[in-house]
């Protein structure tokens, strides 16, 4: 669950990036919060992730209050989280099924449970025939499936989008919203962050709007919704 | 920190040491400069230390009794030079006693002192072993102001020198251990500084899906440890070589200085060099990545 109570954050720069933001993600929802650049949504990510910490208000993530958690608690607060980045992150050194094994190996799984898990959210994601690739032998669609993969395999409550079809073509997108749908109906709250309007109108979901660090508009029903701000 | 995730600390962490193969062998090559520079000081004062203590004789203070004291006042005197502090043994070497050994002394040429024990000018004497060897003027002043003691033989001098050189080596050799140990951390410190900003951005990814500062850090100090126990490895075998020549060197056979046996202290030698490397792999090594974890 998430959720963000009077959440206001300012840079040292003094750009005011979110200005007085309520927020509530059940869990199990599958929810688009959309936004030109500049509005405040990565600003979002990085404070559900505890990269930041709000100037003001409260941040509740998966019972962790990132408002007031200790620097140390940030680590266990990202492992029951899966975040997908629109850049795909993965370690180039490492093959498809180590950086993906790598996610477990944090937490500290056993090696047998290890390839017991990678394999399936592999099969899953629909790359587990290049487990043994490098990521820079992979086309972007496949590598973000890797990410999605990577952040999946903890099994976390909530996977966190941050434009995951920004340097995707239109057909590659579509397949990877649907992954992600895929895994939404598996039971995972999923919040997918972008400012693709065309791609948000396909799915009947929720969307939130946000602009100038306000939250603008919050409906079910996909793109016009977000045409009105 | 998981039993799974030790061998792939370990993993991780050779592989570094083969990755910054240049900075790794310059991290190498200055530790093992450090120690052995330092190890060979040490040696040179361990074995000065060990002349001095072989060189009893010469600490002795030799104290001749005026020979108009009666047998009761000598033994009075015996008791006085006893109790001076910074004695530790106090032998009493009569007239008779006192010819003998300087027949001994004389070897072959003894005859030369044949008749004298019709007429013994030999005085009465004590040889007064010293305790610490730092106190010896105060405790040859003390003898000499005793009456009854005529004349008092010391091998001050050559004591003084041999102290100030070991004083001196000991000296230079902390400064090498300060000077060379702040190089090799400064340089190891390097070779994890530029492998953290290789992978730095590695590094963010794995903040992000979850893992802890130790757990990131473990491959690095594993890198340093790999590179400081190498160094300590080879300069103890450096060393070994370098003693094991000095011992067998024409300066060995002067009589004026004693060289230490290093097979007595090979054992400290590997200790101190493995700790001291260590000490510099890990200070250097978590002193560079903390920049990196800010994620």
């Amino acid at each position: 669950m998430i959720r963000l109570t009077d959440v206001y954050h300012s840079y040292s720069t003094g750009t005011r990036a979110l200005r007085g933001v309520d927020l509530t993600i059940e869990d199990g929802e599958f929810v688009f919060l959309v936004g030109p650049s500049g509005s405040g949504k990565s600003t979002i990510v990085k404070l559900l992730t505890g990269e930041l910490r709000p100037t003001s208000g409260k941040v509740l993530v998966n019972e962790f209050h990132t408002s007031k958690m200790k620097q140390s608690e940030v680590p266990y607060l990202r492992r029951t989280l899966g975040v997908v980045f629109q850049d795909f992150r993965l370690i180039e050194r490492k093959t498809v099924y180590e950086n993906v094994a790598f996610a477990m190996r944090i937490i500290g799984a056993s090696p047998k449970v290890i390839k017991k898990r990678v394999s399936y959210v592999l099969d899953l994601v629909g790359i587990l025939h290049k487990a043994r690739r490098k990521p820079n032998e992979l086309s972007g669609g496949e590598q973000q499936r890797v990410a999605i993969a990577r952040a999946l395999v903890n099994n976390p409550s909530v996977i966190i989008a941050d434009e995951p079809t920004g340097n995707l073509d239109p057909d590659r997108s579509l397949e990877i919203m649907m992954l992600l749908e895929k895994i939404h109906s598996l039971g995972t709250t999923v919040l997918v962050v972008t400012h693709e309007r065309e791609l948000v109108d396909q799915f009947d979901k929720r969307v939130v709007a946000i602009d100038g660090g306000l939250i603008v508009s919050d409906k079910t029903g996909g793109y016009y919704r977000y045409e009105e701000i | 920190m998981k039993r799974y995730n030790i061998s792939y600390f370990f993993k991780e962490g050779i592989s570094g040491v083969w990755s910054h193969g240049f900075m790794s062998f310059a991290s190498v090559s200055v530790i093992i400069t450090c120690l052995v520079l330092t190890g060979s000081i040490a040696f040179l004062v361990l074995s000065l230390n060990q002349t001095i203590a072989s060189m009893g004789d010469l600490g002795d203070i030799r104290a001749y009794v005026d020979e108009t004291f009666s047998d009761e006042e000598v033994a009075a005197l015996e008791t006085k030079v006893r109790n001076i502090s910074n004695v530790s043994g106090v032998d009493f070497i009569d007239r008779d006693r006192g010819l003998q050994e300087l027949k001994e002394e004389f070897g072959e040429e003894a005859y030369l002192l044949d008749g004298l024990e019709y007429d013994n000018p030999i005085r009465h004497s004590f040889r007064i072993v010293v305790m610490d060897i730092d106190k010896y003027d105060e405790t040859l002043a003390a003898v000499e102001s005793l009456r009854g003691i005529a004349t008092v033989h010391s091998s001050k001098n050559a004591m003084d020198a041999l102290v100030n050189i070991k004083n001196v080596l000991q000296g230079v050799s902390v400064g090498f251990v300060v000077l060379l140990g702040m190089v090799s951390v400064f340089l190891i410190s390097n070779t994890i500084k530029l492998a953290t900003f290789d992978r730095r951005e590695e590094i963010g990814i794995m903040k992000m899906i979850g893992a802890t500062d130790a757990f990131i850090r473990a491959p690095f100090i594993i890198e340093s440890i790999i590179i400081s126990q190498i160094a300590a490895g080879i300069a103890f075998i450096l060393q070994w070589i370098i003693c094991y020549y000095i011992s067998g060197s024409k300066f060995a056979q002067l009589p004026i200085i004693e060289i230490a046996e290093f097979s007595k202290y090979m054992f400290l030698y590997l200790i101190a060099y493995m700790v001291t490397a260590l000490v510099i792999g890990v200070t250097g090594s978590v002193a560079s990545i903390r920049k990196f974890l800010r994620v």
